[in-house]
């Protein structure tokens, strides 16, 4: 029996052991992927025991041979989109604010860890999920699409956009490499 | 002969590998002939690759694991406890209550109440003489029940 499979019969059982596992296995991978989300550490830790409860209230009907983490990212993303609708004053989900645009052109790439953060950070929120699915995640960009319930077009277009966007902000901010 | 004008969508996807081989072939022979465009593949594989590592970016949770596991048991078992069963016996008082809706909202003055909920008052104070003296009914309901 693998690890999930092993973790949804314990829980299912309500053996502490379980639950302590599952989070164990996964609460470091539902926070940072909510906090890459959303960008705001309490709303993301929010996010994260909102998960793992809907999780164990669905533990009964989860299929234990397929592992967890599509689940897990599933119910996170969700989620991180309706947190990210009901946010009070928010900026459009899928607009680059115009104090975000680069002020000089690209230069060669080179960049801090603390630089692309910043970028990141400044994305619009739907650029920044499509990113984060691509390529931490390595989803193809169907299966975004079903994921955020998008036109495959439209993430298609938002890839393009947050890439050219990091490409502008962080070619023009040089730094001294990788760290 | 240059096979392709400069696109940076296309040098996008072409790094990201998700072109068709011909799409990508074409992109191929683009970079072998613009410099401009090399550079922008070379800045976008290495975006792609910093991205791919930048979960470690975040910050760690700060929920402690053991509270949240605590948590999360407790979740479980709320959610196997057997729902309480409907109330199925009824008291006179329970059942006057139910039919006295106004009663049921102590956080009303009495005197907003009107006429019913002054009736309703009334009513109670004698159905509780009445409990307090089994046997004897309150006068209002020998009444009503009398015809």
């Amino acid at each position: 029996m693998d690890r999930d499979a092993s973790i949804i019969q314990l829980c299912r059982q309500g053996h502490r052991a379980g639950f302590a596992r599952l989070v164990e296995a996964y609460q470091e991978r539902v926070y940072r992927t909510a906090y890459t989300f959303v960008q705001h550490r309490e709303d993301a830790q929010d996010l994260t025991q909102e998960v793992f409860l809907r999780t164990v209230r669905a533990i009964d009907s989860l299929d234990s041979s397929r592992p967890l983490w599509p689940w897990l990212r599933r119910v996170t993303t969700n989620l991180a989109l309706t947190y990210l609708k009901q946010r009070k004053g928010h900026l459009s989900l899928d607009e680059l604010p115009e104090a975000a645009l680069p002020t000089s052109g690209p230069s060669e790439p080179s960049w801090t860890r603390v630089d692309l953060q910043r970028a990141m950070a400044e994305l619009p929120p739907l650029w920044r999920m499509v990113l984060t699915l691509r390529h931490q995640e390595d989803l193809t960009y169907d299966e975004i699409a079903r994921l955020l319930e998008l036109p495959v077009g439209t993430v298609k277009t938002y890839l393009f956009r947050a890439r050219r966007a990091l490409r502008a902000r962080l070619g023009s901010e040089g730094g001294d490499g990788w760290r | 002969m240059a096979l392709m004008r400069c696109d940076e969508e296309l040098i996008q996807l072409y790094v990201d590998g998700v072109l068709h081989p011909a799409e990508a072939a074409l992109v191929e022979a683009h970079l072998q002939e613009c410099r401009a465009c090399r550079r922008q593949a070379g800045f976008y594989k290495s975006l792609y690759w910093d991205l791919g590592r930048a979960a470690g970016l975040a910050p760690e949770p700060p929920q402690e694991p053991e509270a949240l596991a605590d948590l999360l048991l407790a979740e479980h078992r709320r959610g196997e406890e057997p729902e309480a069963p409907p109330a199925t016996t009824w008291d006179f008082a329970t059942l006057w209550l139910r039919a006295n809706p106004a009663f049921t909202r102590p956080a009303r003055a009495v005197s907003s109440l009107g006429h019913i909920g002054a009736e309703g008052l009334r009513r109670a104070e004698g159905l509780r003489e009445g409990l307090r003296r089994p046997g004897k009914w309150p006068r209002w309901l020998w009444r009503k029940g009398g015809g």
